[in-house]
């Protein structure tokens, strides 16, 4: 079993998660899939075939939602405690400390316009953006990270701005409205590779040019190449570090927003679409609407489980 | 779709899964619309981006090359020409840039650093990088007035010191100014006594001056500069320059070396000689490497002797080019300020 990564970009998430529910600073595991004991293999969810299996918040416990293919063909959508695992190596359960904001369980999101339109209302609602088209392009990156298996190649976002113009609030909307949402800051190189490889989340890297000179260095692999599925960064373990005889093979492919002061270099700019920020001149919410996000995010789970075919297909 | 990721490159391949989950055709056309315009943002980008100014002075200097060859330290100065002093870019990285854009490495005849022009490169780049082209029609193998040039493309002056002397049309005279004499004569072999200086005015430093005049030179400048080139000179006192200025139709007005009325009103008759495309193009390339006003117009009325009594600044101004910090310069390169 690998030792256990520790993270203090994780307290603040888990606070939120937790429902705001205020706790003394504790160190937070970051929960992989992997066996936890002979049979318990904990997942955030799995894509097969015949089924797509999402962690989820709902009644204050985590579970799965399942939307899954009978034997007769037909589909239906079950929330379990937990689910044997598809490839027969034991039983799935959920992650006990997720690292991204969770859905409840899947509801209905009329038609994919509606949903799209109530997205870009909720961008409108908590964010002023020069550009009007902004928000449609956010709407559809949101749309596309819960679609994510359908695609070869995403693009990053990139918040770019002054201090105070709202790139973190554009991250935090982010974190509510993508596909395991994954919020961080100045973290180092080595749990961003884990945990790209290992779920495959949306990051969302906030000041991220204010991260670690020899942690952007490290990352810039997996930021030049994780735009194109299929790209993998080789590493080395360390002595005394696993087997260090295996070469380290990491998945880096996910959708991906920055935010920053300044424009990432060339290679990073040209994987990103830039939203221009300036200070806003109405009045906007100060918190997030997080029960409007999770609703929203009930409805993107949802999303998900209707596009499964195309997901299927590719 | 593929069309268009065809067309926009990168900008379309990322685009493309954001215009699969497009619900409408309306939020579509948005999208493709905002792809427009991140993809010419990325060409805009593109084209003030350092690759693209060394791909600019590779076809302004092109007319320089010699053999297909074109010295990095043209390139260079060419690239450098509208940077600040703390702005300015290496030879060896404009050489690392050159190899980049893909220009096999050369030498100049006297071993310098050069790349090899290669025009279908050349016209991709331009194409790739949005550059428009001179519209003057110089060639890559163009080569002409680089006998002009020393062989490693610098700009230093060629002026030979022993070139024969000819004598000038204007008879020789002597002045007398302060009590000190100075003799014009045609003599190869300057002397000098304690009261009287002779000395050659040959058609060069006649030149030469004349070209100072038309800049206004100031006369500190002047006389600097006038003794560096031609040490022969190197004992006169500012009067005996003075009388010197006279033997060239110029003199000092309000601390600049200008013409005399007399030579302006004369060689405003003269200026209507036609300024021909060669011309244009030469006096562009010197101006693509800011070739110092002195060295250029010496050069350039002893390659086109009919230009000799026209206004320096006519002559940049038809060919849209300026003087910029006593250097010829590309308009484009002249700070508005």
């Amino acid at each position: 079993m690998m030792p256990p990564l520790m993270s203090n970009g994780s307290e603040n998430q888990m606070k939120t998660i937790q429902g705001g529910i205020e706790q003394a600073p504790k160190k937070v595991e970051i929960q992989k899939t992997r066996r936890v004991t002979s049979d318990k293999i904990e997942s955030p969810g799995i894509l097969s075939d015949s089924i797509i299996l999402e962690q989820i918040k709902t009644d204050g416990s985590f579970k799965y939602a399942a939307h899954e293919q009978l034997g007769d063909g037909s589909w239906h959508d079950n929330i379990y405690e937990d689910f044997p695992d598809p490839s027969g190596n034991g039983i799935l359960t959920p992650l006990k400390h997720p690292l991204w904001l969770l859905s409840g369980p899947p509801s209905d999101f009329g038609s994919d316009q509606e949903l799209f339109t109530e997205i870009v209302e909720f961008w409108k609602h908590h964010h002023e953006l020069r550009d009007e088209r902004s928000y449609e392009v956010l709407a559809c990156f949101g749309l596309m990270t819960w679609r994510i298996e359908q695609f070869n190649v995403v693009p990053y976002i990139d918040f770019l701005g002054p201090k105070g113009c709202g790139k973190t609030r554009g991250l935090e909307l982010l974190q509510q409205l993508t596909y395991r949402g994954w919020l961080i800051t100045h973290p180092t190189a080595a749990v961003v590779f884990w945990v790209v490889d290992r779920f495959g989340p949306t990051l969302l890297a906030d000041n991220y040019e204010f991260w670690n000179k020899e942690t952007r260095r490290d990352l810039d692999g997996l930021l030049n190449a994780g735009y194109r599925r299929g790209m993998v960064v080789p590493r080395r373990p360390r002595e005394g570090e696993g087997n260090s005889s295996e070469l380290l093979v990491y998945k880096v492919f996910s959708p991906k927003a920055l935010a920053g002061t300044r424009e990432p270099v060339d290679s990073l700019a040209s994987r990103c679409i830039t939203i221009r920020m300036s200070r806003n001149q109405g009045e906007k919410p100060i918190e997030v609407d997080a029960e409007w996000g999770t609703a929203l995010r009930s409805k993107l789970l949802s999303y998900r489980f209707h596009h499964h075919e195309e997901m299927k297909k590719s | 779709m593929t069309e268009i990721m065809n067309r926009y490159g990168r900008v379309g391949e990322i685009f493309l899964s954001l215009l699969e989950v497009a619900p409408t055709d309306e939020i579509r056309d948005h999208l493709i619309e905002f792809e427009r315009g991140v993809f010419e943002d990325q060409k805009e980008d593109e084209a003030t981006s350092l690759e693209a100014g060394v791909v600019k002075a590779i076809l302004s200097c092109r007319i320089l090359a010699i053999d297909k060859r074109l010295a990095i330290r043209i390139i260079t100065d060419n690239v450098n020409a509208e940077r600040d002093q703390n702005d300015k870019i290496s030879s060896e990285r404009v050489g690392w840039e050159t190899s980049r854009l893909g220009f096999k490495k050369a030498r100049m005849p006297n071993g310098n650093r050069a790349i090899c022009l290669d025009s279908a490169l050349l016209q991709r780049l331009i194409h790739v990088y949005d550059i428009k082209e001179p519209s003057d029609g110089q060639t890559v193998n163009s080569v002409m007035g680089l006998d002009r040039y020393s062989h490693d493309g610098s700009d230093s002056l060629t002026v030979k010191r022993g070139a024969p002397v000819k004598v000038l049309s204007s008879s020789p005279t002597a002045t007398v100014l302060a009590g000190t004499s100075v003799g014009v004569t045609s003599s190869s072999s300057p002397t000098t006594d304690a009261t009287t200086v002779k000395i050659t005015l040959t058609e060069p430093m006649k030149r030469y001056i004349k070209a100072c005049a038309s800049i206004q030179q100031p006369i500190d400048t002047f006389t600097d500069r006038l003794k560096e080139r031609y040490p022969e000179l190197q004992s006169l006192t500012t009067e005996q320059i003075c009388v010197l200025l006279r033997h060239c139709n110029c003199t000092v007005l309000e601390g600049k070396v200008v013409f005399i009325e007399e030579q302006v009103k004369s060689v405003q008759e003269l200026d209507k000689v036609t300024i021909t495309k060669p011309i244009m193009q030469y006096v562009k390339a010197c101006a693509s490497i800011q070739q110092p006003l002195e060295t250029f117009h010496v050069r350039l009325v002893e390659k086109y002797p009919e230009l000799e009594n026209i206004p320096l600044e006519q002559i940049l101004q038809e060919c849209n080019c300026a003087i910029l910090e006593g250097k010829v310069a590309l308009v484009g390169a002249v700070d508005p300020t």
